[in-house]
């Protein structure tokens, strides 16, 4: 592995972007703008001025750092796909883990250029607002470890953003997560099931203002208000955990999950892109699960769903990790499908011995074992006697698990079959139809719940995903009526063989047919 | 040093139409060492496509290409050691240097880092863009860039260059300069892999050459040998000092002639078999009191040959 400062691409990057000119241009416009803001601040407010300038000029560099070298990120990849130079990386001996870390590091190099030159205002700032030194480097680790995990999302977007629209999709991509990351930023509503601090880079200012290193255990809340604790405090698996070094782990590990596909990919065909291989898909569903579970809420109610404090109920927990995993298994099943060409290599390897049926239910083998993996986590941590109120009949969750499971199978196997559909974006196709699917079903079950019947049969068969979320009322309608129930299960059974069967069938089509024989080959030269 | 076994690539067919578009259809070939091997074709044969899989930038639908003994699919990094890979296109980072662009090359090569300031400037000195050192790319003109993407190539030494329609697009001069400097790279050692649908660049510096079409391979070998198979033998001209010895009828008794077309004094013939035969024919020519006043080669050009061959496609 070449070392970032001899990284040809990184450097590649750094020449074209850093020239004496533009950097003096950049320069210049820091330094002025840095001047007047202080300069107004100071006139403003002449005895706190420094807290709010620190405050500015963290806010900028956050967002010079965020947005400028996470658009710059998303359109590495798929802008010199656009200029055809992209192939000239692929066939040097760079590995693709390489090729990735230089555009990594170095495609938003005007950015960090920028956010070095806001240096000296922040100091200034940290100094007049008295704020211990280490405090602000703290932040800034914390900033920076951020921003490379965000740039390492927005250069995966860029992997997967198409030739043409890689550049609109990558931006739309990279502003989505900015939101995300300046909303967790800006609110706890992480807290109101996990034991885990906000996730945004605000969390960098708030400690430079306000942090401690005091690690203090959350204790039960008092008077229906929230637990009392450090704001700093973390706690996973019932260990009480800094915020600092939990969120700078959980920065680098979500770096390391966007680089494993880049590594897997960057040089692939890209025809034959595999984001995450099936075993790498199931490992990252228990990633994020072991997440959920580790730092969920279990001495206080969730969501503030329950009206009384207590002991929280495992239904409302049991409905948020179905909620959640049916989500996940969705995207990774997403991951997973195969494209056209994919499938056409692997009936030409096959041949004449065809498929077998895992094949056909493909990806199902991996839905079923994530489901599992996700499970096990979850009856290790959650299933032993006085952690929740039991207000949950174990068959219950078994079957609505399985139902939903099943249902989730037969939109994925819809979706493969359609992904083999001879057109320009058949999954995308696929998506919409299953989405025409959903609203009509849903507009369908909502005139139906006027007869009780109808509403459960229908639900059962169509668009049983209420289910997840549901209380004791849908408990107990189960229990009365398990009838209609058991046949949408039976019917989506159905469902998902009737589709593994129709891409069995695409993919017997793509096997190789008798092609005319070359009429001459040779050796050049002989 | 290349080696196509069964190489087959299938893509559907555009606007979702039905059947399959067949680029590159069970191919077996073997380039040997030192040969200026010419793949042509016309547009959408499979040339390009044929051209990316032996660079390991299309993965094949099927069967497997090897270069310098290594599998290109599985050791990419290793296969790609011995390429050096031009593309159709004109691609560089505009806003770089010309010296910045190859010394970025050279690293990414991961070449000796002792080696690399000698090489960069000898390979901007060989392909003669020593006065644009430090000028940038977005400056040059499109047959500098093309000999900018020359220098990339053979940067890094490799014993293979695979070059797709390296002469398209440029003015005589360049594409003069061009093809004598390809030459010399092939007599310093290297083997060249060239697409074009040119066919004159062709015969004039290919030493080997095969002919693509809709993915199939209909004629390969050396050049001289895929001509002369092609026709079946070699068309050669007689030429009487006068008329009267019934020139036609002679030869269309003779064993091996074939498509005898001939006036008064002169007649053009397939004449099936080597020099032997051909030294044999004339003495007898000779013998039977003909006035023979020259004999001389008649071939088609490769072009002609082309338009027999395929069915029609335009270049």
């Amino acid at each position: 592995m070449i070392p970032l400062w001899k990284n040809p691409e990184f450097i590649r990057n750094c020449r074209a972007q850093l020239r004496p000119r533009r950097l003096a241009l950049v320069a210049s416009i820091v330094a002025a703008l840095s001047l007047v803001v202080g300069y107004a601040l100071s006139q403003a407010n002449s005895t706190g001025w420094g807290r709010a300038y620190l405050v500015a000029v963290l806010y900028a560099q956050i967002l010079t750092l965020f947005l400028g070298g996470g658009v710059a990120c998303s359109r590495a990849i798929s802008q010199e796909r656009e200029q055809n130079t992209f192939d000239y990386q692929r066939v040097t001996q760079l590995t693709s883990l390489e090729i990735a870390l230089g555009k990594l590091f170095g495609a938003p190099a005007i950015s960090y250029f920028a956010t070095f030159c806001m240096f000296p205002a922040a100091l200034v700032g940290d100094v007049a607002a008295n704020i211990p030194i280490g405090r602000l480097l703290t932040a800034y680790l914390l900033i920076f470890t951020g921003a490379i995990a965000f740039h390492s999302v927005a250069l995966f977007v860029s992997l997967c953003t198409s030739k043409s629209a890689g550049g609109i999709t990558g931006v739309w991509g990279v502003g989505l997560v900015v939101v995300f990351f300046l909303v967790s930023s800006a609110s706890e509503a992480s807290r109101m099931f996990l034991e885990l601090g906000s996730l945004g880079p605000g969390a960098a200012v708030e400690f430079a203002l306000h942090g401690s290193w005091d690690v203090e255990a959350p204790t039960a809340p008092i008077m229906g208000h929230a637990y009392a604790g450090s704001a700093w405090t973390d706690v996973f698996f019932g260990i009480p955990l800094h915020h600092v070094p939990v969120l700078l782990v959980l920065y680098l590990i979500l770096t390391a999950w966007c680089l494993l596909p880049l590594a897997r990919n960057l040089k692939r065909d890209p025809a034959l892109l595999e984001l995450f291989s099936p075993a790498q898909s199931v490992g990252l569903l228990a990633y994020i699960n072991l997440i959920l579970v580790g730092f969920y809420v279990t001495d206080r109610p969730a969501f503030g769903l329950q009206r009384e404090y207590g002991a929280p109920l495992l239904s409302v927990t049991f409905g948020f990790f179905l909620v959640a995993n049916m989500t996940l298994l969705c995207v990774l099943g997403l991951v997973l499908l195969r494209n056209r060409e994919q499938s056409r290599r692997l009936a030409h390897r096959r041949g004449a011995s065809g498929f077998d049926w895992r094949e056909a239910a493909w990806p199902a083998m991996y839905i079923l074992a994530g489901a599992a993996c996700a499970a096990a986590l979850f009856l290790a941590r959650f299933a032993r006697p006085g952690v929740f109120k039991n207000d949950l009949d174990a068959g219950f969750a078994v079957f609505v698990s399985v139902l939903l499971l099943a249902t989730l199978l037969r939109d994925l196997c819809f979706l493969q079959w359609m992904n083999m559909r001879r057109s320009r974006r058949p999954l995308m196709q696929g998506i919409i139809l299953l989405w025409v699917f959903y609203f009509c079903g849903g507009i369908l079950l909502a005139m139906a719940r006027f007869s009780k019947p109808v509403h459960t049969a229908f639900m059962a068969i169509v668009s049983p995903w209420g289910l997840a979320i549901s209380g004791a009322e849908e408990q107990q309608r189960w229990s009365l009526f398990p009838g209609p129930w058991y046949v949408g299960l039976a019917i989506q059974i159905a469902l998902v063989t009737f589709f593994a069967a129709q891409y069995y069938k695409s993919m017997a089509e793509l096997r190789p047919a008798a092609l005319p024989a070359p009429a001459s080959a040779g050796t050049a030269g002989d | 040093m290349i080696h196509l076994e069964h190489l087959t690539k299938e893509y559907d067919m555009p606007g979702g139409k039905a059947g399959k578009l067949v680029a590159a259809n069970a191919i077996d070939l073997t380039v040997p060492r030192g040969e200026i091997f010419g793949l042509i074709g016309p547009n959408g044969a499979g040339k390009t496509t044929t051209l990316k899989m032996i660079c390991g930038l299309l993965a094949p639908t099927a069967g497997r290409v090897t270069v310098h003994g290594v599998d290109v699919e599985r050791h990419p990094e290793q296969a790609q050691r011995h390429l050096g890979y031009l593309a159709d296109f004109f691609s560089v980072y505009d806003d770089l240097t010309v010296w910045e662009y190859v010394d970025y090359f050279a690293h990414a090569y991961k070449m000796a880092e002792a080696v690399i300031p000698g090489r960069v400037d000898d390979v901007i000195r060989i392909v003669g863009l020593e006065a644009k050192r430090d000028s940038f790319i977005s400056g040059l003109s499109r047959g500098m860039k093309q000999r900018l993407g020359i220098a990339r190539a053979i940067l890094h030494s490799p014993p293979i260059l695979v070059l797709d329609e390296p002469t398209s697009g440029l003015d005589p001069k360049a594409r003069h300069e061009l093809k004598q400097l390809l030459v010399e790279l092939n007599r310093a050692g290297a083997t060249l892999f060239i697409t074009t649908h040119i066919l004159s660049d062709v015969e004039e510096i290919c030493t080997s050459v095969a002919i693509l079409e809709k993915g199939v391979l209909l004629r390969c070998g050396p050049l001289a040998a895929v001509m002369q198979e092609a026709r079946g033998g070699r068309r050669l001209r007689v030429r009487l000092a006068a008329p009267g010895f019934g020139l036609a009828e002679w030869l269309a008794a003779q064993p091996g002639v074939t498509e005898v077309m001939a006036d008064a004094t002169s007649a053009v013939f397939l004449l099936a078999g080597d020099d032997a035969r051909t030294a044999e024919l004339v003495g007898r020519l000779v013998v039977a009191g003909a006035p023979v006043c020259g004999v001389e080669d008649a071939s088609e050009n490769l072009e002609a040959l082309y338009s027999r061959l395929s069915s029609g496609e335009t270049m």
